[in-house]
């Protein structure tokens, strides 16, 4: 019983899996607007950035730091989105089906992830090249194991963050001001806005923040540069991961019941 | 002439009396430039060790709002579009008696009045904290200058609008837009510093003169000689009415592109 169950859930898993595939090669629009657009972000973010200190349009170290930032911001963006998505299976009356096949909403925005996935990896690798060739960025990767490892972690975060934010925003009027408004509060949060080139005492904040053992620390294997300790920094982003596991399965399971419960599933 | 004025004034309260509905979407367009700027400012704060001068903040903020206002023209019209395409309604409009210019026409006019609504507030919020009310008439003449600015920037929408029409995808069609306006348009930071053929990008595109003017105006060093490109602005709004008209009969109308 118990593998004919986890043979349906791996069932429902690729099937998403493969959605989401489909999803995102069936426009190729989209992906012709991110290699366009991709670029000009990056020029854009930076200079917004360092307006008030142009000097460290010399700083190669601060412009390197400033590159691995974006390319987790855009990552986090990403993921972000894929959340908001539930907003559409819900106009669309996706979820009705979602909650009629016994599937979890988790399983069920895998597919958005995947493009995400797709999304963060076509932009943030047009985002390194344009700020390697514009700024002068290194793409030299300082620690290149604990890169991979970190990133498979805040992919994996990001996928199960996204579910939990869905369940958050789902019921919102308007909730696309809620993931515009995170995505600058993120970066912040995050380690993406460099650490080292604030005083000390405001850096440590970040120490405060879980996404920045998520995200921050995909910067710090890439630059070299840690506010902690590199190993115990890998050890709480597990941590972090496995508790967003039982957060994300709680609250989307707490979801599912009051949708089927007060039958709003969908907008009509 | 009368019948098209009219039929355009129709559109237009249908439009914003819509508009008036989506209070969210206003809401967090006047937010929005507010939050940026600040978070900017505040980095810039962290990174010198002390606040950097207001002019610098009040320079992004007057920035963003025409950032959001650029961004707002270009989505407001691919997505009027994409809406028309998935209820039908473009069909029936295509079909009907009105020309779809005019309902064009009629999406930008709207989302520039909230454009300039926008400014208003936000633009107001600044002059005050920055020069508190010694700047207010220049603030208001400066408004105008940019209700003028925008009316270019129609031509622009014009040929999103086309485009939404045959490529389907309002979002990976104004994205671009958007990206390459926020860039080279001297809205966050001095083109200057800009790859010399970014700089040259953002010149020739109406959105860079919008800002100049409207931050010249405000403190008062914008004169005739200034506005002398200014007239060159309205080669998009002919422009882009012809590459709307090129598009329309040779992509939209006779291939029927106009369906869902």
């Amino acid at each position: 019983m118990v593998l004919n169950l986890s043979k349906k859930v791996f069932s429902k898993i690729t099937t998403e899996i493969e959605r989401g595939i489909k999803l995102y090669f069936r426009n190729g629009i989209w992906l012709l607007s991110d290699i366009i657009s991709t670029p000009f972000w990056v020029i854009f973010l930076f200079l917004t950035i360092v307006f008030y200190a142009q000097y460290l349009l010399k700083d190669v170290n601060a412009l390197t730091s400033l590159m691995w930032g974006i390319f987790i911001f855009i990552l986090m963006n990403s993921f972000i989105w894929a959340g908001n998505s539930i907003v559409q299976s819900v106009t669309n009356g996706i979820v009705d089906g979602v909650i009629l096949t016994n599937t979890n909403i988790t399983i069920h925005l895998l597919g958005r992830s995947i493009m995400s996935v797709f999304d963060s990896f076509i932009s943030g690798i047009i985002a390194l090249l344009t700020a390697s060739y514009i700024f002068g960025s290194s793409l030299l990767i300082h620690n290149l194991p604990l890169f991979f490892a970190s990133l498979i972690i805040a992919l994996i975060f990001y996928s199960l963050f996204a579910s939990v934010y869905a369940a958050l925003i789902v019921s919102l009027r308007s909730p696309w001001i809620v993931s515009n408004v995170l995505n600058f509060i993120l970066p912040f949060l995050s380690g993406a806005i460099p650490p080292q080139l604030f005083p000390k005492s405001v850096a440590n904040i970040l120490l405060f923040s879980p996404f920045y053992y998520i995200s921050g620390q995909i910067v710090s294997a890439a630059t070299g540069i840690y506010l902690i300790n590199p190993t115990i920094m890998l050890i709480i982003s597990i941590i972090i991961t496995v508790v967003i596991v039982f957060i994300s399965n709680f609250i989307s399971k707490k979801l599912i019941q009051s949708m089927s419960k007060e039958g709003k599933a969908s907008l009509i | 002439m009368k019948k098209e004025f009219n039929q355009l004034l129709a559109i237009l309260e249908v439009e914003i009396k819509n508009l008036l509905r989506e209070r969210g979407t206003v809401g967090f367009a006047i937010f929005f430039p507010i939050l940026i700027s600040l978070s900017t400012y505040g980095v810039g704060t962290g990174i010198l060790g002390k606040a950097p001068n207001i002019d610098l903040w009040f320079y992004q903020l007057i920035g963003f709002t025409i950032l959001m206002i650029a961004i707002i023209m270009s989505s407001s019209s691919a997505w009027y579009v994409r809406q028309g395409l998935l209820s039908r309604r473009l069909e029936y409009l295509f079909a009907a008696s009105i020309n779809p210019l005019i309902i064009v026409a009629a999406s930008s006019i709207t989302s520039g009045l909230m454009g300039i609504g926008i400014f208003l507030v936000v633009g107001l919020i600044g002059v005050l904290v920055v020069y508190g009310i010694s700047n207010l008439l220049n603030f208001f003449l400066a408004t105008i200058i940019l209700a003028v600015s925008l009316i270019p920037i129609l031509g622009i929408n014009l040929i999103v609008a086309a485009t939404t029409i045959i490529g389907k995808e309002p979002e990976a069609i104004s994205q671009p837009l958007s990206a390459i306006v926020s860039t080279t348009s001297g809205l966050a930071y001095p083109i200057t510093i800009l790859p010399f053929i970014l700089q040259i990008i953002g010149e020739v595109m109406p959105y860079y003169y919008a800002a100049e003017y409207v931050r010249a105006m405000i403190n008062g060093y914008l004169n005739l000689v200034n506005l002398e490109s200014f007239p060159f602005l309205f080669i998009y709004l002919i422009g882009g009415y012809f590459i709307y008209r090129y598009f329309e009969y040779n992509f939209i109308r006779k291939e029927g592109n106009y369906g869902a």
